[in-house]
């Protein structure tokens, strides 16, 4: 993620000040804390879980969770990267106590072939190739939406791979699968994701 | 369960799919059939044509693989996963084959478009603020 136009050595005072008055249990630095990183947390939350409601949630767990552990937050480390860990652990945990039944089943977003294993429908190429550093804000709320309409063990796959940037082993690792698992479930993530968002991109209309 | 039973699950086995008591079931059966528990360890490498088949995948049309075989380890491909001689394969179909290319352009922009589109931050509504604090006040 990009970084502040403040500098690096500056920040890090900033932020050594931060965690003193925050370890000295000052209000007013809780609020600093909540208001310069939780809307970060908070979009991690939200692609998480695919819901407001429970990204919100979450965020509240991580944030406490967050101030308890404070103590044992390494003086060095980054204070942004470590509750951004915090907040994917407490989305992780709440979607393990709510499990919601999909929008979508998985096997009809994935291709299908026939017999002699071509493919029962062949993929019209799409119009304006979507180039991803031209993509406009409006496309980025589609793809943002269409993430959420994913089945949920594919959503989290491809949030945690493509975009929060786990490598295969970190992946399996955090879901619990074996790296082969966890592999073809990113890989059956993008086959869906491609799917749903064919409609909008393709040239031809069907 | 019978070896056509156990097959017909090598996918969902893989993916851990499967509910518990079938995941039992299959791998009972893998401990007392030697060749399922042979084919389903060189599955586990994933890149073998005769688990391929076992998922009723047949190797033919363009090059020596089929769009089936290329669209499963298109994410291998992309990660530089296949041996020199399954990528020598794999180029070779891709050459013949528009319909794969195609999917394979379609793919690659779906990851960039999914990373490229996530939400830097989120806004926190103010009444979410007001309530974590509140809560760390009361919290002992
Ligand atoms: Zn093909």
């Amino acid at each position: 993620m990009s970084s502040t136009p403040e500098s690096t050595a500056a920040a890090g005072v900033r932020e050594r000040e931060l965690l003193a008055r925050l370890r000295a249990g000052e209000d007013a630095a809780f609020d600093e804390l909540v208001r310069e990183h939780g809307g970060r947390m908070l979009a991690v939350t939200r692609r998480i879980l695919g819901s407001d409601d429970e990204a919100q949630d979450a965020l509240q767990e991580a944030l406490l969770s967050a101030f308890k552990a404070l103590a044992r937050f390494r003086e060095g480390a980054q204070l942004g990267t470590w509750l951004h860990r915090i907040a994917v652990n407490a989305a992780l945990m709440r979607l393990r106590s709510t499990r919601r039944a999909p929008e979508h089943e998985l096997a009809e977003l994935l291709p299908g072939f026939v017999e002699d294993g071509h493919q029962v429908r062949e993929p019209s190429a799409w119009s304006a190739e979507p180039d991803a550093a031209l993509v406009s804000e409006e496309t980025c709320a589609l793809v943002r939406r269409c993430i959420d309409r994913l089945p949920e063990n594919q959503r989290v796959a491809l949030v945690l791979r493509d975009i929060e940037g786990l490598d295969n082993e970190q992946l399996a690792d955090r879901l619990g699968l074996t790296v082969n698992a966890a592999k073809i479930r990113v890989h059956r993530a993008r086959q869906a994701l491609r799917a749903l968002l064919d409609p909008y991109f393709s040239a031809e209309d069907r | 369960m019978r070896c056509a039973d156990l097959r017909a699950r090598a996918r969902d086995y893989f993916e851990d799919e499967l509910a518990a008591d079938v995941r039992e079931a299959c791998d009972a059966h893998l401990s007392e059939c030697a060749p399922c528990g042979a084919l389903f360890a060189r599955g586990a490498a994933l890149a073998e044509p005769d688990f391929t088949q076992a998922f009723g995948v047949q190797w033919r049309s363009a090059g020596d693989l089929t769009c089936a075989w290329v669209l499963e380890f298109l994410a291998a491909y992309l990660e530089q996963g296949l041996d020199p001689r399954e990528r020598a394969s794999f180029d070779a179909h891709l050459d013949l084959c528009e319909a794969c290319r195609t999917y394979l352009t379609q793919y690659s922009s779906t990851v960039r478009l999914a990373r490229h589109s996530a939400a830097e931050s989120t806004p926190v509504p103010p009444a979410l603020v007001e309530a974590i604090l509140a809560a760390r006040r009361a919290a002992p």
